[in-house]
């Protein structure tokens, strides 16, 4: 068959639309080969037949596009389309990371209780400390205040001298109980070195009994002395001396 | 063979994933405008373009650009699969339902006519006669054989292999036509 007679065979148009038997399409692909005019007329009757099915153009919904390519993406990974003998080979993996997981999980809520737990006993021993404190402190108090108010109490006044015009301190005295409790109310501070310390004047003769500082806060008990006449404060080295220093009388108050 | 189909159809046949979207991107409106006039319902034109691209990735490496040009193969596939589609059991089951309901045809129709429309190219299908529309119809959207096409028709085989050829070429005529007409009218805006 020469170049004319094949381009009017038919065959052409058939092999365009597709129906050609492989022998014929053979035969096509070898004009088409040999004569570019063939490829040409082939190349166009292509382009006419797709022109004309675009004519009949519909755009599909995105989602046919997502879910082709979703599709493939899975076929690409062969372990996750056998779905099913995936889950059998992972299962047990799955269960040991699970079983794993929770172990840890409960490990650290045990440790978290633990913890919690201590804190707990801590503050409820030391509120147990500060509540017995308290008591005991509250009893003494107590124990001190039937003291004052004991109606063998004297509350002796003793009232600041040139040196400490300002000091106001009571030493409440109670023959009976043989007690004396010292109220300091006022005193100015101390200098470096030097502590207050307390004297009862027995028959002229002045006897100690006790130091203490100026910023004492509660009845502090001072040694009972039997039949002074006065209470007399002086400042004296910290620690308090044998004899008074009779110079530096800060305070004084008479029994009477 | 342009150089941009060469490439498609060599990333195609590499398993390059990405060709797909571009395979997509320019050949799905084709296909789907034709599977929708086989199947005459957009749901099940749905499944089949999907099945169809599906086996296109699947085969891709199959696919021998002598035999015919790419568009043609993956029609092949689209069209080959709605037929299947149009003789299964579920599929003459849903029709029968359907066709208690006529609106999902008009529906579809309509949108062929919208889209033909828009483009401004509605009429060029009229333009071809429909003694060569009938048969290159039959052969390329539903896949008829010329023997086919003989019986189906009552017409003679001689008679359906010339109107095959002088169809085709009325085609190239009518879209050549139609391409200078489109040069002459931007020429003339642009003038």
């Amino acid at each position: 068959m020469d170049k004319e007679k094949f381009l009017n065979s038919g065959l052409i148009e058939q092999f365009v639309l597709g129906i050609t038997t492989p022998e014929e399409a053979a035969e096509v692909e070898k004009y088409a080969e040999q004569y570019p005019e063939i490829r040409e007329e082939i190349e166009q009757l292509r382009t006419a037949v797709e022109d004309y099915a675009r004519q009949y153009a519909i755009h599909p919904p995105d989602e046919v596009k997502t879910n082709i390519l979703k599709e493939i993406d899975e076929l690409d990974q062969p372990a996750a389309s056998s779905s099913n003998n995936a889950l059998a080979r992972w299962l047990p993996m799955v269960a040991i990371i699970a079983s794993l997981f929770l172990a840890y999980n409960q490990y650290q809520q045990k440790n978290q209780l633990a913890g919690q737990l201590k804190a707990t006993q801590d503050e409820y021993n030391n509120l147990q400390a500060t509540c017995k404190k308290d008591k005991a402190a509250c009893l003494e108090t107590q124990r001190l205040y039937a003291s004052i108010t004991n109606g063998n109490t004297n509350a002796v006044s003793l009232t600041g001298t040139a040196l400490a015009p300002q000091a106001n301190v009571i030493v409440y005295w109670n023959p009976v109980e043989k007690q004396a409790l010292l109220n300091v109310l006022d005193l100015p501070k101390p200098p470096k070195g030097k502590q207050y310390q307390l004297w009862a004047d027995v028959d002229g003769e002045m006897i100690d009994m006790g130091v203490f500082n100026q910023d004492e806060t509660t009845l502090k008990p001072m040694a009972f002395i039997e039949n002074p006449e006065s209470f007399n404060i002086t400042l004296e080295p910290e620690g308090g001396s044998e004899h008074p220093t009779v110079e530096l009388l800060q305070a004084a108050g008479k029994t009477g | 063979m342009k150089r941009k189909e060469k490439n498609i159809i060599q990333r195609l046949q590499k398993k390059d994933k990405e060709v797909i979207s571009v395979l997509y991107d320019q050949y799905s409106a084709s296909l789907y405008g034709i599977i929708l006039k086989i199947v005459q319902d957009e749901v099940i034109a749905q499944d089949v373009l999907q099945e169809a691209f599906l086996k296109i990735w699947k085969n891709g490496s199959s696919y021998e650009p002598k035999k015919g040009s790419l568009f043609t193969w993956m029609l092949n596939i689209a069209r080959n699969n709605a037929i299947d589609k149009t003789r299964s059991a579920s599929f003459r089951h849903s029709t029968k339902i359907q066709n208690l309901d006529q609106t999902v045809y008009h529906n579809s129709s309509l949108k062929m006519e919208n889209n033909t429309d828009v483009i401004g190219l509605k009429g060029i299908v009229d333009k071809l006669d429909e003694k060569y529309r009938t048969i290159i119809d039959l052969i390329y959207f539903n896949g008829y054989t010329q023997k086919e096409v003989e019986e189906h028709l009552n017409i003679p085989l001689g008679t359906v292999k010339s109107r095959v050829r002088i169809g085709l070429r009325e085609l190239r005529r009518i879209f050549d036509e139609q391409k200078v007409n489109i040069i002459v009218l931007i020429i003339s805006l642009l003038g």
